[in-house]
């Protein structure tokens, strides 16, 4: 078969009638990168809110004792060396190791009391948290004073109290006894919408230790952060050595199996919402490839009764196809790729949106969302075009070699 | 001299819904290669369903059909395709020049079919393209061509591979009397010169005056066969 006469041809062809290559190469390539700028808003969302997830609650592998999940108690601690802590962090993949200590709480004032959720963390690795960036009366945790705590401002209304007053945490230790201790309200943040993390207290990890019995190398949960999630499975079985009978090395949707639930079954809506999207777009491509085989089926018929073998003009019809689908995807993905970039690099500031701030599954999302498009999902999106578009062309291709050969000899 | 086209007792019908239109009724024919034969009749005789069914575009209701000794009935779509390509030039009554290919690929488009190298098929096209009058326009598009030099690009496309056997219909329907002439002219010389049977379908009397034989058909039916001085228009 001569594929260069088909290349020829169909190049030709497509040059020849620039409008209808436009309409066809415009309708792939503004499907394909509008495809990617909602995957890239939506994985953004997800990357983020795992990402706020995993700093504040866990990490991407969490070390917890195996029952905890379960019956959650403070007593239920893993024990880490530093040694087991130095060896974790020199492992290429990992980013940082935060340790947390977690208890419920009574908050007294001298007025009333409230139901609370101790988060005993470092506070130089709390800076970083969602909770930290939302303070705003006064300041986060730092290092001065052990005895100091963050509560959001729907907890500091029940109790009548302010900033630089003073609390008492009541709570059980890890030993069983009922224990108490006098904090004071270093900063306050706005509880969100929801009040998903109304309840929340912030302190001092060494001060959660103590308060509650636990040993310095005592922990509820050990958080690995990875430079790269996709290198978890990788690092979990690095760190088998980790996984003993009282210490379950988990991942962060074994951990916070609600958000996981709800990024599966949201990334399921997305993709059927894409995968229709998709389908409107092949329809029109479909439509005008038809349309250009249809429109030209004087030509065909008279190529045909040149000699030409069908074979040779179904290779036309699909090369045609090709190129327009090479070239649609090229331009769509070099559009997706301009459309993301401001959102990858600045985001979009939601809080006008959400002044509250929203939050799924327990886990507050930050209203600034970055665009974010993995490798692999751009390539399985601009693949699954690319062989949509072609298979646009069988069809057409079919219908190209079933003109009656006496079309041409008709005006 | 031998047969090239052998028609023994074909007929073509085309239904439309549940009528049957009888288009050609047991034609018997026999052209010798070296020929230029006119074939003429009125309107809706069946000179082009004839024509479409000797060049293998078309199939007969029934009959048999013979051209350079192959049975049409007996070949697939693929072996009509073949005897296209390399036995049978086809002038259609509208030119019908491949709109995005230039005069000169046009011309050299059935030698590209043939796989001849590309330095032997230019050198055939441009040669052929200045026979037929049109030195300088080889770069030019169908449409950037009048009607007559769109058709000598037809003539020179047909002729280019050299076939045994050329069907032109109404060859000259579309253009004026001075071009009819040139062109009738140009077909007579490859004629003469290569030996290609030509057989045409004309209304012109001048046209059938100047072939060295007439068919006149008269529905369906070969109602005259003979050379055009002992013809009378009915």
């Amino acid at each position: 078969m001569n594929v260069n006469l088909a290349f020829f041809l169909a190049w030709r062809s497509l040059g020849r009638n620039p409008r209808r290559s436009i309409v066809s190469v415009a309708a792939i390539s503004l499907g394909l990168s509008l495809c990617m700028l909602m995957i890239a808003f939506a994985d953004g969302v997800y990357q983020r809110t795992i990402n706020n997830a995993v700093a504040e609650q866990a990490g991407h592998l969490v070390l917890q004792h195996p029952n905890y999940t379960l019956q959650p108690g403070v007593d239920l601690v893993v024990n880490l060396s530093p040694e087991d802590m130095q060896a974790i962090k020199q492992l290429a993949s990992v980013d940082n190791v935060h340790t947390l200590v977690l208890a419920n709480t009574l908050v007294r004032s001298s007025y009333s009391a409230r139901n609370g959720r101790i988060y005993g963390v470092n506070p130089n690795q709390g800076l970083n948290s969602i909770i930290a960036k939302k303070v705003n009366q006064g300041r986060y945790l730092d290092n001065s004073n052990p005895q100091q705590i963050v509560i959001s401002d729907k907890l500091a209304r029940h109790l009548k109290t302010k900033l630089k007053q003073h609390l008492v945490l009541v709570a059980n230790d890890a030993h069983g006894n009922t224990v108490e201790a006098l904090f004071s309200i270093v900063g306050i943040f706005p509880q969100s919408m929801d009040g998903v993390d109304g309840h929340i207290v912030h302190m001092p990890l060494v001060a959660a230790q103590a308060m509650l019995g636990l040993e310095p190398q005592q922990f509820t949960r050990v958080g690995i952060l990875l430079r790269n999630p996709s290198d978890m499975s990788n690092v979990q079985a690095q760190l088998q050595w980790l996984n003993l009978p009282q210490r379950g090395l988990l991942t962060w949707q074994q951990v916070l199996p609600a958000l996981a639930d709800y990024i599966r079954t949201d990334r399921f809506s997305m993709l059927v919402f894409n995968g229709l999207f998709v389908l409107l777009v092949l329809a029109t491509i479909f439509n005008t490839i038809l349309m250009s085989v249809l429109e030209r089926r004087h030509e065909f018929s008279t190529i045909m009764a040149l000699g030409t073998p069908p074979s040779l003009l179904r290779l036309q019809v699909l090369i045609e196809g090709i190129l327009l689908a090479l070239l649609g995807c090229g331009l769509g993905t070099l559009l997706g790729l301009i459309m993301i970039w401001p959102l990858y690099h600045f985001g979009i500031d939601m809080s006008a949106l959400f002044p509250d701030g929203i939050s799924t599954s327990g886990v507050s999302i930050d209203t600034q969302v970055y665009g974010y498009i993995s490798l692999s999902s751009a390539v399985n999106l601009i693949t699954g075009v690319f062989i949509a578009t072609c298979s646009m062309t069988l069809w057409p291709m079919y219908k190209a070699t079933r003109i009656p050969l006496t079309q041409g000899n008709s005006a | 001299m031998s047969a090239i086209i052998q028609l023994n007792q074909v007929s073509k019908i085309y239904s439309i819904g549940k009528l049957q239109v009888p288009a050609l009724k047991n034609i018997d024919l026999t052209i010798n290669a070296g020929e230029f034969v006119a074939m003429a009749g009125p309107s809706g005789s069946g000179k082009t369903t004839l024509l479409n069914i000797i060049g293998a575009l078309d199939d007969a209701s029934s009959g048999t059909v013979e051209v350079d000794g192959k049975d049409l009935n007996g070949l697939n779509r693929r072996q009509k395709s073949h005897l296209r390509r390399m036995n049978i030039g086809y002038i259609f009554q509208h030119y019908n020049l491949i709109p995005v290919l230039t005069a000169l690929e046009n011309t050299e488009y059935v030698l590209m079919l043939q796989g001849q190298p590309k330095a032997q098929r230019r050198a055939t096209a441009m040669a052929l393209l200045a026979d037929v009058g049109l030195a300088g326009k080889e770069h030019h598009l169908p449409a950037q061509l009048s009607g007559g030099q769109q058709q000598r690009v037809a003539i020179a496309r047909a002729i280019a591979p050299k076939p045994q056997l050329i069907l032109a219909d109404e060859p000259t329907a579309n253009v004026d009397s001075h071009t009819a002439e040139s062109l009738l002219d140009l077909m007579e010389r490859l004629n003469a010169e290569q030996g290609c049977t030509f057989l045409f379908s004309t209304h012109d009397t001048a046209v059938m005056k100047r072939s060295h034989r007439l068919i006149w058909l008269k529905d369906g039916v070969i109602d005259y066969d003979g050379v055009p001085s002992g013809f009378q228009l009915p």
